[in-house]
C-alpha cells in the first residue's frame, strides 16, 4: 500500500526517489492521504485550467481568439 | 500537559501551507510532523511546480502571441477574457518589465485574485516594481479574505515603500504576525522589520502576547538577526508577570522552549531575573522540559547562565529537574558549563543535589577529564566552594580522583594548600587522601612539601582519615619520608 502510494506520488510529481525519500518514514495512512490529495489537487488544477482556457479563448475577439485557440490547443 | 509531538514552528508553518494547498484539515497531516520543515516545503513546492508545468509550453507560445498586442489592450483582455488563472500563468512567462507595465494597469481586486495563481519565484521582480498603493490595496483584499498564506508568499518580495504602505494600512497587528508566520523567505524578516518604525514593531510584538499568538511572535523573534532578536525579545520581556507566565505555559505545552531560549540569550540580561523567577517556571516538569529542549537543540550554553539570577528555591528545582534527565544530559550540561566558562553557576546548582545525583555527576566521563577539572577546581577555589567539590571527588572513579589530585599538585601545590584548608573546614580529609593515593608515588613529592607545611593537628586529622580509608601506608613514604 505504502509502496503504491509512494510510487504514485513520485510518478505524478516527476520526482526522483531521493527527493521524496523522507516519505518512506511516514506512516501508510498519511502517505496515502498526501498522495491522494496531491493527485486530486493536480487534477483539479488541470481541469480548472482547461475550463479557463476554453472560456478565455472564446472570450477573445475574432482573429486573436482563433490564434489563441491554435496556440493553446 | 506538554504536547511533545508538536513540531517546531517552521514545520508547523509548512504543514499549514501544505494543508491549505491540498485542501486538507491540518489534523490529517499529523503523520508529517516529524518530517521536518525543509522536506515538507520541498514536497509542497514540487506539487506547485508540477501544477505550473501543466501546458507550460503552450503558455509560452501564448505569451509570444500577446507581444503583438499593446499593453493597454492586454490589460483589458486579462480582465475581460483571460481571467485570473490564465493571466497568472501568462505573467509567469513574461519579461518582467513588460509584465510590470501591464500589471500596474490592473485593478487591485484582479491582482489579488491572480496572486494565488502565479509562481512567486517568477513574479518577484514584477512585484518589486509595482506602485506601493496598488500593492497595498491588493494586500488589503487578501487580508479581508484572511489569505495570510498567499500574503506570506509575496511579503519578502515587496519594495520598502510597499511594505510601509501595507503595514500602515493594516491596523490589526495580529494580521501582520500571521503573515510573518507564513512568510516564504523568513531570512528577509529582518530587512522588513527594519523598514517599520520601532513603535509599530513593539505594537506588533505586543499583539502576540495580548492575542494569544505566542507561536507567531516567537517565530518572528526566531527568524531575525541577533541584534533585532534582542530588541524584540526585550519588548516581550517588558510584559507583566501574568502575561509572561502565559508564555511559560505556552512554551511548555507547545514545545517552544527553543525559540524562547534563543530569544533570552539575546535579550538584555536585566530581564533574566524577572523571567526565570516567574511562578510558572518553578515546576520540575516545566524545567525538565526546558533542559531537554536545551539539550536537543544545543542550547545548554545559553540556558545555563539563566540559573544564575534564579532564587535559591528555583535553583533547587532546576538542579533536580536537570539531573532527572539522566547522565547523557548531565554530561552535556557539564560540557556546556565548561565551554561557556559557567562553572560558578554549575557549582551553585551542585549545592542542591542529593546523594544519588552527586554519585551520578561524579562518575560522568567528563569528571575524569583533567582540563575540565583544572577549570572546575580553579573556579571552586576562587568562589570558596572546594569543600563541596571534595564531596564529589570522594565519589569519583579512580581515574577522576587521579586527575583531580594531579590538578591539585600543579603550580607548586598552591591548589592543594587551598584544598587542605577546605578539608579542614568541611572534614573532607578522606577525599584528599583517597585522591592522592591514586597518584603514582613518584609524583607525590610536591604533596609531601605541602603536607609538611600543615599544622600537627591537620596532619593528624589527615592521617586518621587516610588510615580509615586504608591508604596511609601507601601515602606515608611520600608525605612523611622526606621529613624523616
Amino acid at each position: 500500500m505504502s509502496q503504491n502510494a509512494m510510487q504514485a506520488l513520485q510518478q505524478r510529481l516527476g520526482a526522483g526517489a531521493d527527493e521524496l525519500a523522507f516519505l518512506e518514514f511516514v506512516d501508510d495512512d498519511t502517505l496515502a492521504i498526501v498522495s491522494d490529495a496531491a493527485g486530486r489537487e493536480l487534477d483539479a488544477r488541470h481541469d480548472a485550467l482547461t475550463t479557463a482556457i476554453t472560456e478565455g479563448v472564446s472570450a477573445l475577439p475574432g482573429m486573436l481568439g482563433s490564434l489563441a485557440r491554435r496556440v493553446l490547443a | 500537559m506538554t504536547d511533545q509531538a508538536l513540531p517546531d514552528l517552521e514545520t508547523r508553518a509548512e504543514l499549514a501551507k501544505l494543508a491549505a494547498l491540498l485542501y486538507l484539515p491540518e489534523e490529517r497531516l499529523t503523520g508529517l510532523r516529524g518530517s521536518g520543515a525543509a522536506n515538507i516545503r520541498r514536497l509542497r513546492r514540487r506539487i506547485l511546480e508540477t501544477a505550473f508545468e501543466d501546458r507550460r509550453e503552450r503558455f509560452r507560445r501564448l505569451e509570444r502571441l500577446t507581444r503583438l498586442l499593446p499593453q493597454g489592450m492586454l490589460a483589458r483582455l486579462a480582465q475581460s477574457a483571460f481571467g485570473p488563472l490564465l493571466s497568472g500563468r501568462l505573467v509567469g512567462e513574461m519579461n518582467a518589465i513588460r509584465a510590470f507595465k501591464i500589471a500596474k494597469r490592473l485593478p487591485p481586486g484582479f491582482l489579488a485574485d491572480t496572486a494565488m495563481h502565479v509562481d512567486p519565484d517568477k513574479v518577484r521582480p514584477i512585484i518589486q516594481r509595482l506602485p506601493a498603493e496598488l500593492i497595498r490595496d491588493a494586500a488589503l483584499i487578501l487580508v479581508e479574505r484572511k489569505d495570510y498564506i498567499t500574503l506570506g508568499r509575496f511579503a519578502d518580495a515587496l519594495s520598502a515603500p510597499a511594505i510601509r504602505a501595507v503595514v500602515a494600512a493594516v491596523d490589526d497587528d495580529a494580521v501582520l504576525l500571521h503573515i510573518a508566520f507564513y512568510m516564504e523567505e523568513k531570512s528577509q524578516l529582518s530587512r522588513i522589520l527594519r523598514m517599520i518604525d520601532n513603535d509599530r514593531v513593539a505594537r506588533i510584538m505586543r499583539a502576540g502576547t495580548e492575542q494569544n499568538l505566542w507561536p507567531e511572535a516567537l517565530s518572528v523573534i526566531d527568524n531575525v538577526d541577533d541584534d533585532l532578536r534582542g530588541r524584540l525579545a526585550n519588548i516581550m520581556a517588558e510584559q507583566d508577570e501574568a502575561t509572561l507566565n502565559g508564555l511559560v505555559g505556552v512554551a511548555h505545552a507547545q514545545n517552544l522552549w527553543g525559540p524562547v531560549l534563543r530569544g533570552m540569550a539575546r535579550m538584555n540580561p536585566k530581564y533574566h531575573r524577572k523571567i526565570v523567577n516567574l511562578p510558572a517556571v518553578r515546576d520540575e516538569t516545566v524545567l525538565g522540559d526546558l533542559v531537554n529542549t536545551a539539550y536537543r537543540e544545543g542550547l545548554l550554553e545559553a540556558a545555563l547562565p539563566l540559573a544564575r539570577p534564579m532564587r535559591r528555591e528555583w535553583q533547587r528545582v532546576v538542579a533536580h529537574a536537570a539531573l532527572a534527565q539522566g547522565p547523557e544530559v548531565a554530561e552535556a550540561a557539564m560540557w556546556a558549563a565548561h565551554n561557556a566558562d559557567q562553572w560558578d553557576v554549575a557549582i551553585d546548582l551542585f549545592e542542591y543535589t542529593d546523594d544519588a545525583e552527586r554519585n551520578m555527576i561524579a562518575r560522568l566521563p567528563i569528571a575524569a577529564n583533567k582540563h575540565v577539572l583544572e577549570s572546575l577546581i580553579a573556579t571552586a577555589a576562587r568562589t570558596g566552594r572546594l569543600g563541596l567539590l571534595l564531596d564529589f571527588v570522594e565519589r569519583m572513579e579512580t581515574g577522576g580522583q587521579r586527575s583531580a589530585a594531579q590538578v591539585s599538585l600543579a603550580n607548586d601545590g598552591d591548589l592543594l594548600e587551598s584544598i587542605l584548608d577546605a578539608a579542614r573546614d568541611t572534614g573532607g580529609w578522606a577525599a584528599v587522601a583517597v585522591a592522592l593515593s591514586s597518584v603514582e608515588a613518584d609524583d607525590l613529592g610536591q604533596a609531601g612539601e605541602v603536607y609538611r607545611r600543615q599544622s600537627a593537628d591537620d596532619q593528624a586529622a589527615f592521617q586518621a582519615a587516610a588510615r580509615d580509608r586504608g591508604v596511609w601506608d601507601q601515602l606515608a613514604p611520600a608525605l612523611e619520608g622526606a621529613a624523616a
